[in-house]
């Protein structure tokens, strides 16, 4: 890694460690301060990566969603990070991303579009959708760049993330362009993915720690063969996790952005990290017994974040399947020139 | 934490050259292997091959060109590897001495040593064996008992070696001998064997496949010269470690199913239904990372970085990943995997269910590995 993304990396990750206090995540949960976390996080300007801040925004973005997910931020840098880079991919003019923006999932966005351009129906989920001014969403082969001040239908994450399905009647979008209405879903599936693989280390090191701290029968916890045992495979998931989301978010950076080269490294990223991050959960959470089970303790406002995050914008199994058809279709002759051109 | 560091490593544009020079030799070579030879790839052994393999500069690639080497890097070295595991290659005969034997002797031999042994291998000439495991020495490889002891101006071998694949075609071993019991790990040594040194014995012992590729090698009172040694004396345990960096990093860790996944594509077809795509899609992405990782120690043993503990967690999660697909294979689709008249695909699937238990026990056990983990996280 360059010394310049060294740099991001560490700033991201010491600025956003201020925001992984239980009491702060507490508070966003229960529905107070997200205006407030999110207003002094757009300060600090991340969001601004694919606006211009960055000379090489896709491996910037690895890393600041990285960090995102290892202090699991309670507010929507992601997806507006990520919105930007759709919008960038759409030929959008950006200039400063003035608020935060959702991004949709085509899977369960229902829109119709008027003769005049103007866009009637109802969004899926969308993450962080209250905090948020505006949305990006798919729509006939274009982006759709869409003012929120509609009408809103609360829901809420296993993370107790806001999750709100949107409505709109006969709203005129801010800006459209072309673009794939599945790189939305790729979009969604990579930022997911590297918010998962930043939460895993998160969780790997939590435990790790607890492990060597805890005492029964008159030793840390963590001499045991079976626990040392199962927290090595918790590594492996942690860096085969990082691992993939790394060299996706660098194939992608250097094809700037092909279609296809960002579905594969989704469905890859997607797929091996949603397994990660079931197999991490439940190995941090037998690992830490009562303790972890309980409110109080912090390793929960992680695992219930990986426990949605493994859903959200295509399950492993969705893009298994996706990415199954296309290794069926190229066959039998294609399938290894496949793995070693990703790198 | 930051125990592990798994950096990307991006091939040189001379390896994908050379990678499609590999994929035209074995367009050449590979249609005479049956598929359920080519399912058993690095543990089949053809002597003819590994010498039109070197013929080609592709055994010693990364040698110095002193010794008979191609002064390649580590990772052109990696990418004819995964060629020619991606191909079911038989590299079985002179694989150990290209990929352990050879650079243990460049790194801690004597010129003489190096002079005689290394252009050889690299010529496809001379195979070797590992001396390591015994009857009571396998994960507790320090507990070994075979001993070596002075006499007269060389040294005398007795003992038991078990588990020594290819010890029946190899010309030299190199084993592990204890030569002072005052200290578990400061009192073995490394010794370069003749096989045909009067005294030993080869008995060859048939895995559950019936196959005969490992070996119980007997020593009786086998003499040699002091020169034998290789490195120093007592220094044995130091030096097996840093083999083992070189024995659990390669493709070979994770591509051993590979195969059957060809073989599943094949029979899948191009209309592959839900279960059969998901099937298909999670294990391209789990062999797409896996290679990711390898390569990243590749790059890491490129840059001349001690990659051992990135190495065992890439074999760790490489075994669990070759182990499972016979199994995941055999519940997608409805064909008995029979052994003798049967299609490509069901003696395939046949064959690698067989031989998965190995995959987990062979180059470190998944206990020792994950033990090596578990140290790197500073559990123990």
């Amino acid at each position: 890694m360059d010394e310049s993304r060294k740099i991001l990396e560490e700033s991201a990750n010491k600025l956003f460690a201020g925001f992984a206090d239980p009491a702060l995540l507490r508070r966003v949960e229960v529905g107070e301060d997200a205006h407030e976390v999110w207003k002094s996080i757009a300060e600090m300007g991340f969001e601004q990566i694919f606006a211009g801040a960055s000379d090489d925004p896709w491996r910037d973005a690895c890393v600041v969603l990285k960090a995102c997910g290892r202090h699991v931020l309670p507010a929507p840098l992601p997806e507006t990070l990520m919105s930007g880079a759709l919008m960038q991919l759409a030929g959008l003019e950006l200039e400063v991303m003035t608020s935060a923006i959702a991004l949709a999932s085509p899977l369960h966005t229902e829109l119709t579009l008027a003769d005049g351009g103007d866009v009637t129906g109802r969004t899926g989920l969308l993450a962080w959708g209250h905090v948020c001014g505006h949305a990006v969403l798919p729509m006939l082969g274009q982006l759709l760049l869409l003012k929120l001040d509609g009408q809103t239908q609360g829901d809420r994450s296993i993370g107790r993330e806001p999750r709100d399905a949107h409505v709109f009647v006969s709203a005129a979008p801010v800006a459209s362009g072309p673009l794939n209405g599945d790189l939305f879903q790729a979009a969604g599936a990579l930022m997911r993915s590297a918010q998962m693989a930043g939460a895993i280390e998160a969780v790997l090191d939590m435990t790790v720690q607890y492990a060597r701290e805890r005492q029964q029968f008159g030793k840390p916890i963590g001499s045991f063969q079976a626990i040392q045992h199962q927290l090595a495979v918790l590594a492996g998931h942690a860096a085969a996790a990082t691992r993939a989301v790394d060299q996706g978010f660098e194939r992608i950076a250097a094809s700037s952005g092909d279609a296809d080269v960002m579905l594969f490294e989704a469905a890859v990223a997607k797929i091996r990290c949603g397994e990660a991050a079931s197999a991490a959960a439940s190995i941090a959470h037998q690992t830490h017994g009562a303790i972890g089970f309980t409110d109080e303790h912090r390793l929960h406002y992680f695992t219930r974040r990986l426990w949605s995050w493994r859903s959200e914008f295509g399950s492993s199994g969705w893009w298994s399947e996706r990415l199954g058809r296309q290794v069926a279709s190229a066959g039998n002759d294609a399938f290894w020139p496949m793995v070693t051109a990703a790198g | 934490m930051g125990a592990f560091r798994f950096e990307p490593a991006q091939l040189p544009p001379e390896a994908e050259t050379l990678r499609a020079e590999v994929r035209d030799f074995l367009k050449d070579e590979m249609p005479a292997f049956p598929a359920h030879v080519r399912a058993g790839t690095w543990s089949r052994s053809d002597e003819g091959f590994s010498q039109r393999l070197a013929a080609k500069g592709w055994v010693g690639m990364a040698w110095s060109k002193a010794y008979g080497g191609h002064e390649r890097s580590f990772l052109e070295r990696y990418v004819v590897l995964e060629e020619l595991l991606a191909a079911g290659a038989p590299v079985g005969a002179h694989w150990i001495a290209d990929r352990q034997s050879a650079p243990l002797i460049l790194k801690f031999g004597t010129e003489a040593q190096k002079q005689a042994i290394v252009p050889k291998i690299a010529k496809g000439e001379l195979f070797f064996c590992i001396g390591m495991s015994e009857p009571d020495s396998g994960s507790d490889l320090a507990a070994t008992r075979a001993k070596a002891e002075r006499h007269g101006d060389g040294w005398r071998l007795n003992g038991t070696k078990l588990w020594t694949s290819g010890a029946h075609r190899a010309h030299y071993m190199i084993g592990l001998f204890r030569t002072s019991t005052e200290s578990k790990h400061g009192g073995l040594t490394q010794f370069l064997i003749d096989m045909k040194t009067p005294g030993i014995t080869v008995r060859p012992i048939a895995d559950l496949t019936g196959h005969k590729h490992f070996n119980e090698v007997s020593f009786v009172d086998v003499d040699l010269p002091a020169d034998a040694v290789i490195g120093g004396e007592g220094q044995g345990w130091a030096q097996v470690t840093a083999e083992l960096a070189y024995e659990r990093s390669g493709p070979e860790r994770f591509l051993s199913s590979l195969r059957l996944v060809h073989e599943l594509i094949g029979r899948i077809g191009p209309r592959p239904d839900s279960r059969q795509a998901a099937v298909l899609g999670r294990l391209t992405a789990h062999l797409v990372t896996l290679r990711r990782m390898s390569l990243s120690v590749a790059g890491m043993l490129s840059r001349g970085e001690d990659p051992a503990l990135e190495a065992s967690l890439v074999k760790d999660v490489g075994a669990v990943f070759e182990q499972e697909i016979p199994g995941i294979v055999a519940e997608l689709i409805d064909v008995e995997p029979t052994l003798d008249r049967a299609d490509d695909f069901a003696r395939v699937l046949a064959e690698l269910t067989m031989i998965t238990p190995s995959f987990s026990l062979r180059g470190g056990t998944r206990e020792v590995l994950r033990g090596i983990i578990a140290r790197g996280l500073g559990l123990r």
